[in-house]
């Protein structure tokens, strides 16, 4: 139900991004003389394949647009908090990397020492990926 | 308002009756796509959204290299853009995802990297055959660019230049279909610390050269010195700074943002990478070095990008460009990182 939970919200600020993404680029559009209908037959006489185009530049415009708004009410992002043993860590970008990698190949039936090694290859330090276990534990 | 949507384009006066054969195969194409994903469905429950990456991958190369060839006759129902045909790009993705699903299956035990080599080869005799068939059909032409630089042998009346032409091509279109695999069958990707960089940066140099050679006969690369010519007018020093600034682009948002998803890092590649290339590409094509030959120049619309003063087509094609290079190459790096 938790799963559940996590995916219906990580959907819902997808599409909160991609909202907010499409309005700002319109309304930067609209300022510009004609911009709105240069974004309308871009996308109608390219039979849509512009939309491959606009809709990452939606989503991208839409996570820094919702980033600075988090930023400026001085809280951390959501994806970045972990709880363990009833306490709240917030990671850093690496820390996160790795954790979500541990995660991710624990789905997939590897095993410690393989994911261990994989990570050592690619150059993190046994610190980190002893750390990132503990977290993930 | 009208006049907005009419397309007064030269590229878009050619024949669109089709024959009776024509329309035969046309619904071969489709029912052969039902019967496919059918039958694949019982054995992998995500296969439409593979199939629909790989149609997305084939209609983005089918929207920028249509220039190079004609598709004519396919009945007016059949054309999304200019002669760009979805059946066509149907036809195509059919293909891909048979080669695809081929090379898993009696390749299990190989190694990744070694499925992917045996899907692009599998293409070449797969691709022929339809390339045989649409030019018995008369659907398929090739631009005089085209035919200027063949040798003129053909195979099955399929010019013999395929034979590298296809690997190119289908290599960058397995290679993006690949990387977004990887996200639809949640499969683990290594996050990096310290990174190969002169691997990483032979795997770019050889993802662009693909490219290269795939839009080589659209573009002139005019006034660049004479040594830097390496293969007909590509130019090393042209090509060299697109490699680097994809290089340079990805390994630092793999260096950032080490924690994004593939979606993500995709798209800000795609983003980051545009905007470097744009100007570069503007710079180019103002002062003449990039030269777009008559069969490309008659497919513009004749709308210019404010800032850019550059048709329009180009402005939207460079990020679909780089789609499928990033695509090919984060693929070949991914797979190299997580080798166990």
């Amino acid at each position: 139900m938790a799963d559940l939970n996590k995916q219906v919200t990580s959907a819902q600020s997808t599409g909160k991004r991609f909202l907010v993404g499409f309005l700002t680029i319109a309304i930067v559009m609209a300022i510009w003389p004609g911009g709105l209908g240069f974004l309308l037959i871009s996308i109608i006489c390219s039979g849509g394949m512009t939309l491959v185009i606009w809709l990452p530049l939606a989503y991208v415009v839409g996570l820094i647009v919702t980033s600075l708004f988090n930023f400026a009410k001085g809280g951390h992002n959501p994806d970045k908090v972990v709880a363990t043993n009833g306490q709240h860590h917030v990671l850093n970008n690496d820390q996160l990397a790795l954790l979500n990698y541990i995660k991710q190949a624990k789905a997939n039936n590897m095993s410690n020492e393989v994911i261990a090694s994989q990570l050592k290859n690619n150059g993190w330090a046994e610190v980190d990926i002893n750390n990132a276990f503990k977290l993930f534990s | 308002m009208l006049t907005l949507f009419q397309c007064n384009s030269p590229a878009c006066f050619f024949d669109r009756t089709p024959t009776v054969p024509i329309i035969w195969f046309e619904f071969f194409v489709i029912i052969t796509m039902i019967v496919l994903l059918f039958l694949l469905f019982k054995y992998d429950k995500k296969v439409l959204f593979r199939y629909a990456v790989i149609l997305i991958g084939v209609l983005i190369f089918d929207f920028f290299t249509h220039p190079m060839w004609d598709s004519f006759r396919m009945g007016s129902w059949s054309y999304i853009y200019r002669d760009v045909s979805w059946i066509l790009s149907v036809n195509l993705a059919n293909l891909i995802l048979v080669s695809v699903t081929l090379s898993e299956y009696f390749f299990k035990r190989g190694s990744e990297f070694e499925r992917f080599i045996i899907s692009v080869l599998t293409m070449i005799p797969l691709v022929w055959v339809s390339e045989w068939l649409l030019i018995t059909l008369g659907i398929r032409g090739y631009a005089p660019e085209i035919q200027k630089i063949l040798p003129g042998l053909t195979l099955f009346q399929v010019p013999i230049g395929a034979f590298y032409y296809i690997p190119a091509y289908t290599a960058l279109l397995i290679g993006f279909y690949k990387y977004w695999d990887y996200m639809i069958s949640n499969k683990p990707v290594v996050p990096v610390k310290k990174g190969n960089w002169l691997r990483n940066l032979l795997i770019c140099t050889l993802a662009v050269f693909m490219f290269e050679i795939m839009v080589e006969p659209m573009v002139i690369n005019a006034k660049m010195p004479s040594w830097s010519y390496i293969y007909r007018d590509i130019s090393i020093v042209m090509t060299g700074i697109w490699v680097i600034i994809i290089w340079l682009v990805t390994t630092l948002i793999d260096r950032l943002v080490p924690h994004y998803n593939l979606i993500r890092k995709f798209v800000l590649y795609t983003i980051g990478i545009a905007i470097l290339t744009l100007p570069y590409e503007t710079f180019l094509i103002r002062n003449s070095y990039r030269i777009y030959d008559v069969s490309a120049a008659n497919n513009f619309s004749g709308f210019y990008m404010p800032f850019f003063n550059i048709p329009v087509e180009i402005f939207f094609a460079i990020p679909l460009y780089l789609a499928m290079v990033i695509g090919l190459n984060k693929y070949v790096q991914i797979v190299l990182d997580n080798r166990k």
